[in-house]
């Protein structure tokens, strides 16, 4: 057997990553932990028997007292099953809480009901639009992930629709207030009944259609936009904000043209320092030194909205790497938001399409938004270095989000595209007669 | 004022294996200060930097507690510890084979993202390694990964494995062509193996 030197050299480029990767670490120090509580553990068992029967008796009486019981729901009078994908018909599906919480998928949307518990649930909208009225008790707890935004939902009736294609969050308000937030902008916003708002994380600006004069409930009249608003399509609404004729049609929004992000508006915090002025950041030298736990604290120190608003394009990209590798997946999707916010063309933009695309999957197993990336960076770069990979997890999330038709698509493109991938046996297993 | 924990200071394997025949609590505490980084360093190099990492060397070293009375050569404490890691990795791996249908692709499987610089270029070739070697049969994967990454001798490899040094040799040849066929899909490898993968 002839071993080839070059086995030998990539092994240890491997290992020696492969330990630094260890020595960031604290298996160690874990299980040594574990090792000295397994003794403990045996040495009282007998009290752990007790305190075991304690507690599943006091968890019987728990579950037994009325309203202490996670919520049910039934989807088209079946009952549902948390983190199910569901996927609305023609004429759209309803669906039922036990709470007395609705909601309604209109045609072709998809979501799924994560995070149930006894004082409400998230309900993770992949496409298309959605109508909620919410059951207000003392302690709910409900809120409706759309791509980037969270909105979080007292008592209200609203429609959210996310629009994944365009990468646009519309949001309907009847009654009540939710408050909005997103990863890629810095303010949390609320919104009252009446409003009706559009907004994406890329050049597009938000807008928002106040409610009529007359009713007028304003807590948000003092509460700074989310994002800069849109350049003045019309009189400034008693919220200080743009007034659009055609609320209900967000043509006007997606076409608005802007290189740039738009400029702040009178009511936006003072914008940070440009990134000439910022002395050189110790999470940078940290980042060099390969510790990426403590550049990421360092690059928090020093402001991580502020290092995501101000660095150019090669350190943004270098500052999700770091929230990445040090484990912070929420700083990593921010970075690189901000990353494709403000640099839109860049060819590390769209790699950072296929990152998010990765972290959507892996990470928070919100398939159709991996999806969604994942399609964002074969437009922007068909020919990319990650191309395959993109185009085969693409068939994956497809495929796993219930979008059958768009993975079958998929998989024969990768067929032609790419014979003898990895994806290969999967992308012919879907596209089999 | 807290509790004061004795040292074990056993001088040698043979002192080591001692106290862990005795229950010594000292000696499975050096046992682990010792070996600890070894044994996870062997899990590491046949499964990736993994999630399961701590559970599957706790198992090790609760293995090795347990079943002391087995090793027959107290010289041997280091491989006989490389032999119950390379088995505790193989049984995860097949464990996961055998779950493989509930998620065709895992997390580990999946190639970094892009990345600047030099550490970049490393952690994406590492995970396309252990991509490569997530497509192949566990005992060629755990041969190759102990001879070619961790830099085993072939006698320390075939002990690991618990076969003979003819059949650990077949194992690395067939691996060596399975490694290099797929490998050369990965154009993240190509800079290092050039040529020759």
């Amino acid at each position: 057997m002839t071993e080839p030197t070059k086995l030998f050299e990539l092994g240890q480029i491997a290992a020696e990553e492969q330990d630094r990767q260890l020595a960031q670490l604290d298996t160690l120090a874990q299980v040594r932990e574990r090792l000295a509580q397994r003794k403990r553990r045996r040495g009282g068992q007998g009290a752990l028997l007790v305190l075991a029967a304690s507690a599943a008796a006091l968890a019987l009486l728990w579950w037994a007292q009325p309203g202490s019981r996670p919520l049910r729901f039934e989807v088209a009078g079946r009952p549902g099953a948390s983190d199910a994908w569901i996927a609305a018909p023609e004429g759209g599906l309803p669906v039922r809480f036990s709470d007395g919480t609705t909601l309604h998928l209109a045609s072709s949307a998809q979501a799924r009901i994560a995070d149930i518990d006894r004082k409400g649930a998230r309900v993770v909208l992949e496409r298309g639009r959605a109508e909620l009225a919410v059951v207000h008790r003392p302690g709910t707890r409900w809120s409706v992930s759309a791509g980037p935004f969270e909105v979080k939902v007292t008592g209200t009736r609203f429609s959210v629709e996310w629009d994944a294609s365009q990468e646009l969050f519309h949001l309907n308000m009847v009654e009540g207030s939710v408050e909005v937030s997103s990863l890629c902008h810095r303010e949390k916003r609320r919104f009252t009944a009446g409003e009706r708002v559009s907004m994406g994380c890329k050049n597009t600006p938000t807008s928002v259609v106040a409610p009529e004069p007359s009713p007028a409930p304003t807590s948000s009249t003092h509460e700074p936009p989310l994002v800069p608003s849109a350049p003045t399509v019309g009189p400034r609404s008693p919220l200080g904000l743009p007034s659009l004729p055609a609320a209900s049609n967000p043509e006007p929004f997606k076409s608005a043209p802007s290189a740039q992000p738009a400029p702040a508006a009178s009511t936006v915090s003072p914008a940070p320092p440009a990134s000439a002025e910022v002395p050189e950041p110790s999470w940078k030298e940290l980042t060099a030194a390969r510790r990426y736990r403590e550049a990421m604290d360092a690059a928090n120190a020093r402001g991580f909205d502020q290092l995501c608003n101000t660095l150019d394009a090669g350190d943004l990209s270098l500052l999700g790497d770091v929230a990445r590798f040090s484990g912070d997946t929420g700083r990593a999707r921010q970075a690189l938001t901000a990353l494709r916010r403000r640099f839109p063309g860049d060819a590390r933009s769209a790699a950072s399409a296929f990152t998010l695309g990765r972290i959507a999957f892996d990470q928070q197993h919100s398939y159709g938004d991996a999806a969604g990336w994942f399609s964002t960076y074969l437009n922007e770069q068909p020919s990319g270095p990650f191309a395959q990979e993109a185009l085969g997890r693409l068939i994956e999330a497809r495929q796993r989000s219930g979008d059958l038709e768009g993975a079958h698509h998929a998989a024969q493109q990768y067929l032609l595209r790419f014979p003898g991938g990895a994806h290969e046996p999967f992308a012919r297993k879907l596209t089999a007669p | 004022m807290g509790q004061v924990i004795p040292l074990f200071a056993p001088g040698s394997d043979e002192a080591l294996v001692a106290g862990l025949r005795a229950r010594d609590p000292g000696a499975q505490r050096a046992l682990f200060e010792q070996h600890g980084p070894y044994v996870q360093r062997v899990l590491a190099r046949v499964l990736g930097v993994d999630a399961e990492l701590p559970d599957l060397l706790h198992d090790v070293f609760i293995e090795a507690y347990e079943g002391i009375d087995r090793l027959s050569d107290p010289k041997a404490l280091k491989s006989w510890l490389a032999s119950i890691a390379v088995f505790t990795a193989r049984a995860c791996l097949r464990r996961r084979k055998r779950r493989s249908w509930l998620r065709f692709v895992g997390w580990d499987e999946l190639p970094e993202p892009p990345s600047t610089g030099a550490t970049g270029e490393m952690t994406l070739a590492l995970s396309r390694v252990y991509a490569v070697l997530n497509g192949m049969p566990e005992d060629e994967r755990i041969a190759f990964a102990l001879r070619y990454i961790d830099g085993m001798e072939l006698t320390e490899v075939a002990e690991a494995c618990g076969v003979s040094l003819a059949t650990i040799k077949r194992k690395l040849s067939r691996a060596q062509e399975l490694f290099q066929a797929r490998a050369q899909r990965e154009p993240a490898l190509q800079r290092w193996l050039g040529g020759e993968a």
